[in-house]
């Protein structure tokens, strides 16, 4: 357990490291080897979570660069300057992304939920903003659950119907998820109240991400060592 | 939305993790207050959470603003659960996007949070207004419609606050970012209007208890 918490901390001051500091350099050597680490620590992640990400990053280098700066323009695309104080704000802004993103997906990728519950009933955290997240956690699945049957009744009965049907079946549709959802989940709560909830002892034990823990954690503080020195330099 | 990891410098995330935190008080308290009188009202905000989580999953990424589209979902939760308990919810939503696909991030989580619960809020505002005159249907609709483009706004106000982000002033980056926004997010809301409306009427129909336990009587206090 207390390997959780100084890997939580350490991700904590490397996350506060790249949003404080200024150079560029810094977030992308972060980034680098946490990315390292991921493939280090066999990590399951799927790569398409990076596309969303990046895609905002590169479209805040682009908005930087087109608009940020009054010194001679570099460059005109049309009527759109490009000057050299935007170039470098906006590589300044898509190392702090990428480099965010990379260890907040490295980390989340380590953990996975378990690990995140587990680190949560630790922290003093508000008891109802837990009990949320535990059961918002189940619903996910449930609604999911139901979301996948409820569509597939709505394929089969209307497969040739036009848009305007589809549409409002489609949000009666969402009102049947919703409260069959909302009828499972009472029925399952007074389940778990009549087995005693969930006691701490439902995420006990030893999971497969501890031992990675460790390895994960000399990728993050390399980085961090490396990074540091670049700062320096 | 979903405002990436890294997007704010270190002082913007923190004073709007601040504002985040004193709504998520607000909510948690309402939360505490409710489930001790009923105790189904935890098994809806977790329900009304799942389905903002799964509303607000799929991002369009929009170009040169440096965000994303999709449909809030909070504007429903809002004209269901009431305006306190959005925060808690749209709080949790984001740590499961964020922890599961990436999605938003812990730095910016109280910027996002913010946005998605003001979304809420304003929805829910202009719900209760147009109820009294016009009856649920259109109330719905229009809380939908100017909740979704709400939750826009904020976050271009976010994003216009950043320091430098551009030379021209600030009412220009402001509409520029939400002009940028609207080709994508003006049918969503349109779409989320009419989703609302529906998903309102199909409960006030099928289910007035339901409706009657947790909608009823929603205040600000």
């Amino acid at each position: 357990m207390n390997k959780l918490y100084a890997e939580l901390g350490l991700t904590i001051i490397i996350l506060t490291a790249v949003i404080t500091t200024p150079s560029p350099y810094f977030s992308l050597t972060i980034g680098a080897f946490c990315l390292c680490g991921q493939f280090a620590c066999r990590n399951r992640i799927h790569w398409w979570v990076f596309i969303p990400a990046l895609s905002v990053a590169a479209a805040s280098f682009a908005a930087s660069a087109l608009t940020v700066g009054n010194d001679p323009a570099l460059w005109l695309f049309g009527h759109l300057p490009l000057y050299r104080e935007g170039l470098w704000h906006g590589f300044t802004t898509f190392a702090r992304i990428t480099g965010g993103v990379i260890t907040l997906i490295f980390f989340s990728g380590l953990l996975g939920l378990e690990g995140m519950t587990r680190l949560a009933l630790g922290l003093p955290i508000p008891k109802e903003l837990l009990e949320l997240y535990l059961t918002t956690y189940r619903f996910i699945t449930l609604l999911q659950e139901e979301l996948r049957r409820v569509r597939r009744a709505q394929r089969l009965r209307l497969g040739y119907a036009n848009w305007q049907k589809s549409l409002a079946s489609a949000a009666s549709l969402a009102g049947i998820i919703l409260l069959r959802a909302y009828d499972r989940g009472l029925i399952q709560e007074k389940a778990r109240r009549l087995k005693g909830g969930l006691s701490p002892a439902a995420v006990s034990g030893v999971y497969a991400y501890e031992y990675r823990i460790g390895q994960a954690m000399v990728w993050q503080a390399t980085g961090l060592l490396v990074a540091s020195t670049t700062l320096l330099l | 939305m979903h405002l990436p990891e890294g997007t704010f410098p270190a002082f913007q995330a923190a004073a709007y993790t601040g504002l985040a935190a004193t709504g998520i008080w607000w909510g948690l308290k309402d939360y505490r207050q409710r489930v001790r009188e009923k105790r189904e009202t935890g098994t809806m905000v977790a329900v009304m959470t799942a389905m903002v989580f799964l509303v607000s999953l799929i991002p369009i990424p929009i170009p040169l603003v440096g965000s994303s589209a999709h449909p809030g979902g909070t504007p429903l939760a809002a004209i269901i659960l009431g305006p306190k308990l959005v925060f808690p919810s749209s709080l949790v939503a984001l740590i499961f996007q964020a922890i599961l696909f990436g999605e938003g991030g812990f730095t910016t989580l109280g910027a996002n949070t913010l946005s998605m619960a003001g979304g809420g809020l304003i929805a829910w505002l202009v719900y209760r207004q147009l109820n009294k005159f016009f009856g649920y249907r259109v109330g719905a609709a229009t809380a939908g419609f100017i909740g979704s483009l709400s939750i826009y706004l904020i976050t271009a106000l976010e994003l216009s606050l950043l320091p430098a982000t551009s030379s021209a002033s600030f009412l220009l980056v402001f509409a520029g970012i939400f002009a940028a926004f609207l080709p994508l997010q003006l049918p969503l809301a349109l779409l989320e209007g009419a989703f609302t409306a529906a998903v309102v009427g199909f409960i006030k129909r099928r289910r007035p208890e339901i409706w009657e336990t947790f909608a009823h009587e929603q205040t600000l206090r």
